[in-house]
């Protein structure tokens, strides 16, 4: 259709049909065309701008040096630049344009006209801005929420706030109150413009008393609030007091949200129970003093989002000062608890240490004894052995334990041990010596002993004790042959010797001269000595060593003190001493003893008592019946013994006056020995004595057994 | 009547002596001696005496083995056997009579009473 192309191509149809708007412009700048959407843009028609420059009147006064500096590089031929810039309308109302320009230039490349084509983009822009204030909002909002939950720094978290807040409000001011009840009113926070001087000024700096929002007037009216709106410049709201503390710091409007925090009730009981009950801690506010200002909608639901946040980190904060506080005292608490466990764990161990210590040193100390070391349970079982018992026995000791006796020894020991285990079993201490073959078929003397264990009034095993005292045999018997030797060997040379002077001192043989006489009886007395000295040391060690050499045998008493008298009678006679031997009562009295032990007890006591007798006296023989034992009696009415010589006098080579016993040639050993043979008898010896009147010599010997069981029967 | 004869068997020539020149002043008897158990055997079967004083402890051939083999030959078993020994334990006393023995004397013997303790064994 020519009419339609004819029409489109009426470069005026064209300009004034595009939606976007269309300046051309001369090189100086002077608006050339203006069509119909700018017209409709501003307000302004093309006839009223036509020759002027846009910046004089289009653009707003903070773009007008920028758009200048645009368009001389336009002008200079730098093309197709896009800027945006900000159109006033005739009513003043603003309109963002997004401008792409063009240029005309003439033949010689000289730019004649500029075409700027632009698109209104301010709603554009006024929903980016709002999608980025709603974007920062939810930004914040969630970098506020991760820090609360991040963050346990409250001061952090209020301060980041009231910044970002600060900052996505524009406002003056955004500061933070915490109010608590009957306590001072502090600033918590705060963001302000960076304007020093004008009315938002920092009200950190400025104290209490002197700042009036610290003042419980000014946070008390908001206690009972929710959001609450404040407009000076309105009088839009509240008590006059409020505006007018507003008015004096210039605040235009305020906003006002509250903070609540959760208040645990004082004892929770279970988690069902627990009713938080809603509580004032404080205000988040946002004061605008360059101009009154309308909050809209989700900048107050900013606020109140905000304020919730900020009420779970105090909330987070409370928590975490309890926490932490529980945790301290929860810690020391374990730390204590640990520290006595780990105390109780120590001295159980130092316990166990030392128990182990001792049956370590137990084992050490039986281990190095070359004894064996045994216990043994009531069932003949062993239940702790030493070390020795691997050289013994040739096992490992360890692998004794638990064992039978009847295992590990002989079956010829065993028998032998048996009646003195059971004995020891049945509460009794035993010893006895036995000799035993070792494993290496060595045979030694062994000395054993058991003795019981007892345990609450039972005994459940016993201590076993085996040393090997071969040595000590070993040593008696070399004694015995010792003995045996020395005595025939020292009594063959003086039976020779005392032989040939008895003889010679008869005088039959010949006779010497009065003082020749005397020397051969010097001879022969010591000869006499020697002798008596000889048999003595022999007699005391043979019967001193305790083998029981003696054999006992039923023995008539009488008899014995008869037999005794006739062996000393020729003594008798020698010193005109009477013996009186009283069997009268006692024919059938017996004794259980070894009678030629007897004889020489009697003998020696006889003997004594005929030396220290004076001439014409006599020696009493007596014997009486006692209860289980026999007291036999050798009296005189010799020189007797000093008191403090009584006990001592019966110790070898003792005298009452050692110049007696050479002229009476005693050994002093006489009394040893009898001592000696009456203990081998299990019987007493003593002497009764007044010193110058006399010695009563006692000693007691036992009775034969069975004859006191027929008796009793 | 015929004296009586005495052998005494000691290896101690002094002994001998002593108990001989003792013996023989004390009373009539003839002494005989021996030193060993050996020759006094051979000794007592040539003289048949009417006791043997022996001596106990002698090298080679002792007391008790010279009576025991007095005691297992006719010809001398019948001739009492009194010990002469240094050793005096009562023990040894039973075996030494057990073994036949009819006395005991111990050393060192009185020289002077030998003879009456002999005699006092052996009922003369």
């Amino acid at each position: 259709m020519s009419f339609i192309t004819d029409t489109v191509l009426d470069t005026e149809t064209l300009l004034n049909a595009a939606g976007s708007l269309i300046v051309v412009f001369d090189r100086q700048g002077k608006v050339q065309r203006f069509n119909r959407t700018c017209e409709n843009t501003t307000g302004y028609t093309e006839t009223e701008v036509k020759g002027h420059c846009v910046w004089d009147f289009l653009l707003t006064a903070e773009e007008r040096t920028a758009t200048r500096g645009i368009f001389r590089q336009l002008a200079s031929g730098q093309t197709n630049r896009y800027y945006e810039s900000t159109w006033l309308d005739k009513t003043g109302g603003r309109h963002v344009i997004a401008w792409s320009n063009t240029v005309l230039t003439n033949r010689i490349g000289r730019v004649d006209f500029i075409v700027s084509s632009g698109i209104e983009v301010t709603e554009q822009r006024r929903s980016r801005r709002q999608l980025e204030g709603q974007y920062r909002q939810s930004h914040l909002l969630s970098e506020i929420t991760q820090k609360v939950r991040q963050s346990i720094d409250l001061t952090e978290i209020l301060q980041v706030t009231v910044s970002e807040v600060h900052g996505l409000l524009g406002c003056d001011r955004v500061f933070i109150l915490k109010a608590p009840m009957d306590e001072f009113i502090q600033l918590a926070a705060e963001s302000i413009s960076e304007l020093p001087q004008g009315p938002a000024q920092s009200l950190l700096q400025r104290p209490w008393p002197d700042n009036p929002l610290l003042q419980t007037g000014y946070v008390d009216h908001y206690r009972r609030q929710s959001v609450s709106v404040l407009d000076t410049v309105g009088g839009l709201g509240a008590a006059p007091e409020i505006m007018d503390i507003l008015s004096s710091l210039g605040v235009k409007t305020e906003l006002a949200v509250p903070i609540l925090t959760a208040e645990p009730p004082d004892t929770p009981e279970t988690e069902s129970e627990k009713a938080y009950s809603e509580h004032f801690w404080g205000l988040l506010i946002a004061h605008q003093c360059s101009q009154s200002r309308q909050w809209s909608p989700w900048e107050i639901d900013l606020m109140q989002q905000l304020a919730n946040q900020i009420g779970v980190a105090i909330n987070h904060a409370e928590l975490l000062d309890h926490l932490e506080e529980s945790v301290i005292r929860r810690t020391a608490e374990l730390t204590a608890t640990n520290q006595q466990l780990r105390r109780e764990m120590e001295e159980h161990r130092m316990t166990e240490g030392a128990l182990r210590r001792s049956e370590n040193q137990l084992r050490l100390i039986t281990n190095a004894l070359p004894a064996l070391v045994a216990y043994i349970d009531t069932y003949h079982r062993y239940r702790f052995n030493n070390y020795a018992y691997e050289t013994w026995y040739n096992i490992s000791y360890q692998k004794i334990k638990g064992r039978q006796v009847s295992d590990i020894v002989s079956m010829t020991v065993y028998t032998q041990m048996l009646p003195y285990l059971e004995q020891a079993l049945m509460g009794e201490k035993v010893t006895y010596e036995a000799e035993m073959v070792l494993s290496s078929g060595d045979r030694i003397w062994a000395s054993v002993s058991y003795i019981p264990d007892w345990q609450d009034g039972r005994v459940k095993g016993l201590f076993s004790l085996v040393s090997d005292i071969s040595d000590r045999k070993a040593t008696e018997r070399m004694k015995d042959e010792f003995v045996s030797v020395v005595s025939h060997e020292l009594r063959t040379p003086l039976t020779s010797v005392h032989g040939s002077l008895r003889l010679l001192a008869t005088g039959r043989l010949g006779e010497l001269n009065a003082q020749g006489q005397e020397l051969l009886d010097v001879a022969l007395r010591n000869t006499e000595r020697l002798t008596r000295l000889l048999n003595d040391v022999l007699d005391l060690e043979r019967i001193g060593s305790g083998r029981g050499r003696m054999t006992p045998t039923v023995c008539n008493v009488s008899n014995l003190l008869q037999s005794a008298a006739d062996a000393m009678q020729s003594m008798a006679n020698d010193y005109s001493i009477g013996l009186n031997v009283q069997v009268a009562d006692i024919s059938t009295l017996e004794v259980w003893a070894d009678p030629d032990q007897v004889m020489q007890a009697l003998t020696n006591l006889i003997s004594n008592a005929i030396k220290f007798s004076p001439r014409g006296s006599k020696v009493w023989l007596q014997a009486r019946s006692l209860s289980h034992k026999v007291e036999f009696l050798v009296k005189d009415v010799g020189r007797g013994i000093p008191s403090d010589k009584l006990e001592t006098i019966f110790e070898r080579f003792q005298q009452v006056d050692t110049s007696d016993a050479r002229e009476r040639g005693g050994t002093g050993l006489g009394l040893a020995i009898c001592r000696e043979i009456v203990q081998q008898h299990q019987g007493r010896i003593w002497v009764q004595s007044v010193h110058g009147q006399g010695s009563r010599f006692y000693f007691t010997l036992p009775k034969p057994e069975e004859s006191l069981q027929e008796r009793a029967s | 009547m015929t004296k009586k004869q005495i052998l005494m068997i000691d290896d101690e020539t002094d002994i001998q002596t002593v108990a001989r020149i003792g013996l023989t002043m004390t009373s009539d008897w003839q002494v005989t001696v021996a030193s060993s158990g050996k020759a006094g055997i051979q000794q007592a079967k040539r003289q048949t005496p009417d006791a043997i004083l022996l001596d106990v402890m002698m090298p080679d051939m002792d007391g008790i083995a010279t009576l025991k083999a007095l005691k297992a030959d006719t010809q001398t078993q019948g001739v009492p056997v009194i010990f002469l020994t240094a050793k005096s334990q009562a023990a040894t006393r039973k075996q030494f009579y057990e073994l036949g023995a009819l006395g005991v004397i111990n050393k060192p013997f009185d020289p002077m009473t030998l003879a009456g303790q002999i005699a006092g064994f052996l009922g003369w």
